[in-house]
């Protein structure tokens, strides 16, 4: 790499007085031990091929892949959306980061030979129209950080092909983001069109032309403000919650 | 006591300088159905055809009342210049950048040595002209362009936003290559009659791609564009979409003349965050210009007004199923408005 992170991205902390770097915030919320050090600490970087290695001792030594995902996967990608929640880490970051884990993620299943088994299924897609993909990759990374099947439909994708892939995925929530105003219209579409063949799944609907007066407009929408609502969202969900105690819990405004 | 044309009130806003009234203008996307209507030039059409786009442009005046005309409607000609698959738009969508053609940094060489003349980017040049010719002393002529980081992205695709962190060379390169051709293009908007310069930069926000690589990757190529325009005496105008708080100050480090910002954005604490540069915004374009009324938009503007914006504008480009009566009431609010 050639930037060192920790020579350009530098927080005042306030709350300990003293300047740190995010690797320095980061590195707080590591484990103690290794190789999990190590794995936590190549997430955070970046470096896909540092996380496999920590993998491969950690494997060694006698750990069962798949139960890695769960145990140095997940909560090592966690450090990172943390801190990209605080606003202490930037897009850059997260996006290495999760690619980094996806890269652990597919070394766990092949040395396993066989796959965890996903907490649901989620549909992700950026409205039509819409090129601006920042937020849905953010969604699904964030979504298959926690654990959860991501089927990406892509950005600027039109509304029939959202439809079909609900009916044909039956996913416990959708997600829609925009970044342009006049692309989120789509949005209400997908509503009108999901609820005329009877189905009734949590939309949760974001981006940065998007807002909660907008989403309260269609039935199924759920507004998520932050990239980081939608696997709490769909925590939610698995916890056998409603749309109407969703839409309580996220429509803060 | 003054009586200065749309042209030269706005001119002056911009810079900062005293006049008569507000003027009534929208730095963004201007182009509605109502407004196809009444002209009889339709998206996409009028996206391709230099009468047309002008007809359009120049109906945001005569339909609804803005004291400006502006070309284009969308933010692709400039990826398709450079050879981007474009998804074509429909009568009440843009069209949308699908395909890229910059992987790494030698790629960028195959682009060098073009000409400004194919393609759209001459057609939106033309539609300047055209209205420039009718207009151009009494009305301002808003050229629009995508801006430099957003322009990288579209060519260079997904991987943009981990590139500048991975390859830092490769992302200052292309940026450089993006920022050239925008000073040259924007030149070729003044060159045929273009007085006001809007740089719509999406994707370049502070709150994305944190203050230290929003220095590095964008204000310097802001900053070559505001001063090539400075020297044509051409103000000029940012919009960054999203909450654009934290970085108005960087922002307006590039000396852009004005700041376009988003409803998300609380005009009143934009106003206080900048030094010269004067604010331009933010009426909803979805849950006040497109879904309410007259009344509410009119209560919605004197809240903008009173937070002391220069301009009373649409936070972002209008949809295009917005009603011309809404859009008058918000060019009535600012045309009454005094400073």
């Amino acid at each position: 790499m050639d930037v060192d992170p920790s020579k350009i991205l530098i927080r005042y902390n306030v709350q300990k007085e003293k300047a740190q770097t995010p690797e320095e915030l980061a590195a707080e919320q590591y484990p103690k031990t290794e190789p999990a050090k190590s794995v936590y600490r190549a997430i955070f970087e970046g470096e896909e091929d540092d996380v496999v290695e920590g993998l491969k001792k950690a494997i060694d030594a006698g750990a069962n892949a798949i139960k890695l995902i769960d145990d140095m996967l997940m909560p090592g990608m966690k450090v990172v959306t943390d801190l990209y929640d605080e606003g202490i880490i930037f897009l850059p970051n997260v996006m290495m980061s999760a690619d980094a884990m996806l890269a652990g993620i597919e070394f766990c299943k092949e040395k396993s030979g066989s796959a965890p088994t996903p907490k649901g299924k989620v549909v992700c897609h950026v409205a039509e129209g819409d090129v601006h993909d920042i937020g849905k990759t953010i969604v699904a990374a964030l979504l298959r950080a926690a654990g959860y099947e991501v089927v990406d439909l892509g950005r600027d994708v039109p509304v029939d092909e959202v439809v079909a892939a609900v009916k044909a995925e039956k996913p416990m929530m959708i997600t829609g983001t925009a970044l342009m105003t006049t692309t989120m219209y789509a949005f209400k579409e997908i509503n009108d069109r999901l609820l005329e063949a009877g189905i009734k799944v949590p939309f949760q609907c974001g981006g940065g032309a998007v807002n909660q007066d907008f989403v309260e407009t269609y039935e199924l929408g759920v507004y998520g403000e932050e990239a980081a609502h939608a696997p709490q969202m769909a925590d939610m969900i698995l916890a056998g919650k409603g749309l109407e105690q969703l839409k309580d819990n996220f429509h803060m405004h | 006591m003054s009586n200065y044309t749309p042209k030269e009130r706005l001119a002056r806003i911009l810079k900062g300088q005293s006049v008569d009234r507000m003027a009534a203008i929208s730095v963004t996307q201007t182009g509605t159905v109502e407004q196809m209507e009444a002209c009889g030039a339709f998206w996409p059409e009028a996206n391709e055809d230099a009468q047309l786009m002008a007809k359009l442009g120049e109906a945001g005046h005569t339909v609804v009342g803005f004291e400006a005309v502006r070309v284009p409607f969308d933010i692709t000609a400039e990826a398709e210049f450079f050879g981007c698959k474009i998804k074509a738009g429909t009568k009440e969508q843009q069209p949308s950048v699908i395909g890229h053609v910059i992987k790494n940094i030698d790629d960028i060489a195959k682009f060098e040595g073009y000409s400004l003349d194919h393609g759209r980017i001459g057609i939106i040049c033309e539609a300047i002209k055209i209205l420039a010719d009718k207009y151009g002393k009494e009305l301002p002529v808003i050229g629009s362009m995508i801006g430099p980081f957003s322009l990288a992205q579209h060519l260079n695709g997904d991987d943009w936003f981990m590139n500048i962190f991975t390859d830092e060379q490769f992302g200052l390169k292309l940026v450089e290559f993006a920022t050239e051709f925008n000073v040259a293009y924007a030149k070729k908007m003044v060159e045929n009659g273009a007085d006001t310069m809007v740089i719509i930069d999406p994707t370049a926000s502070a709150q994305l791609i944190g203050a230290e690589f929003y220095e590095k990757f964008v204000v310097p190529s802001h900053k070559k564009i505001v001063d090539a325009m400075n020297e044509l005496n051409v103000p000029t105008v940012l919009h960054i979409c999203g909450d654009t708080t934290a970085g108005l100050a960087l922002m307006e480090s590039s000396g852009v003349n004005a700041i376009s910002v988003d409803q998300s954005v609380d005009p009143a604490t934009a106003v206080k965050s900048v030094k010269t540069a004067v604010i331009v915004g933010n009426l909803d374009p979805v849950n006040v210009l497109w879904n309410k009324t007259p009344e509410f938009i009119k209560e919605k503007s004197k809240e903008v007004l009173d937070a002391g914006v220069a301009l009373l504008a649409p936070g972002c480009g209008i949809v295009s199923k917005t009603p011309t009566e809404n859009l008058q009431a918000m060019v009535e609010m600012a045309k009454a408005h005094k400073y």
